[in-house]
């Protein structure tokens, strides 16, 4: 019982930024975002492939609007949840200071990574289908929903995860 | 992070100025702590205008502060 009271609020307060390091500062914004955005995405994510595959995949997709549907709500969601931590996070004037232009510099480089991922992510997955289908001579139309879902998926969850990456490894570089 | 070419005194100007700590600094020049923690290291080149507050907040001109090395 302990244990779980002990994770829920620790997680309660990432969400709400309460956790304090030892030198008595706010998290930063860029990682605040980062651990919010990787918990939204990820959820999307899981709920997205789970609606795409479950009931037959690719092939009987678009066939089937309540997967559609189910597969653009878990979008939805994630794009409310995410704009909304946007603006839950905002800087306020009352509250120690958690962004500034080294942050602007810290989500830029992140921002560079990510779209390389992006990319390559794209390109790997068409080579991938090529692959498996040119001897069909047809791709099944579902997967390029997936496709495109995917992508704006891993957009989100690789900006996320680059940021953190970046922010943790420039602020352990600069640990007294 | 490159290496700065850009260098500077922020440290040493905090010692002069009755030892102000790194967060104080960050107070005024409108910074986080960590970006001082940065400079000081000179891991972080800042821009100008943050370079001019940080002069401000020693009350110094930016050529006292930061100096470029070729």
């Amino acid at each position: 019982m302990y244990v779980y009271s002990y994770i829920w609020s620790e997680f309660f307060n990432i969400i709400t930024n309460q956790t304090l390091t030892r030198k008595g500062t706010a998290m930063s914004q860029v990682r605040h975002r980062a651990i919010l955005s990787i918990l939204i995405w990820g959820i999307v994510a899981v709920g997205f492939v789970w609606s795409f595959f479950s009931g037959g995949g690719p092939a009987s997709y678009t066939y089937e609007p309540s997967r559609i549907l189910i597969g653009a709500g878990f979008l939805l969601f994630g794009f409310i949840a995410y704009y909304l931590s946007l603006w839950l996070t905002r800087v306020k004037t009352d509250t120690p200071l958690i962004r500034d232009e080294r942050d602007e510099w810290i989500a830029l480089r992140a921002s560079r990574g990510a779209l390389v991922f992006v990319l390559v992510s794209t390109l790997v997955f068409a080579l991938g289908l090529w692959i498996v289908y040119r001897d069909a001579g047809f791709v099944p139309v579902g997967w390029m929903w997936f496709m495109g879902y995917c992508m704006a998926i891993i957009g989100y969850l690789s900006q996320a995860v680059a940021s953190l990456i970046v922010e943790v490894e420039d602020n352990a570089s600069i640990a007294e | 992070m490159a290496k700065a070419q850009i260098r500077n005194c922020v440290r040493k100007l905090r010692f002069e100025h009755e030892e102000m700590t790194q967060q104080e600094l960050a107070d005024r020049a409108g910074c986080t702590r960590q970006t001082v923690i940065a400079l000081e290291q000179g891991k972080y080149v800042p821009s100008l205008s943050l370079a001019f507050r940080l002069a401000r907040a020693f009350g110094k001109p930016l050529e006292e502060v930061f100096s470029y090395e070729e």
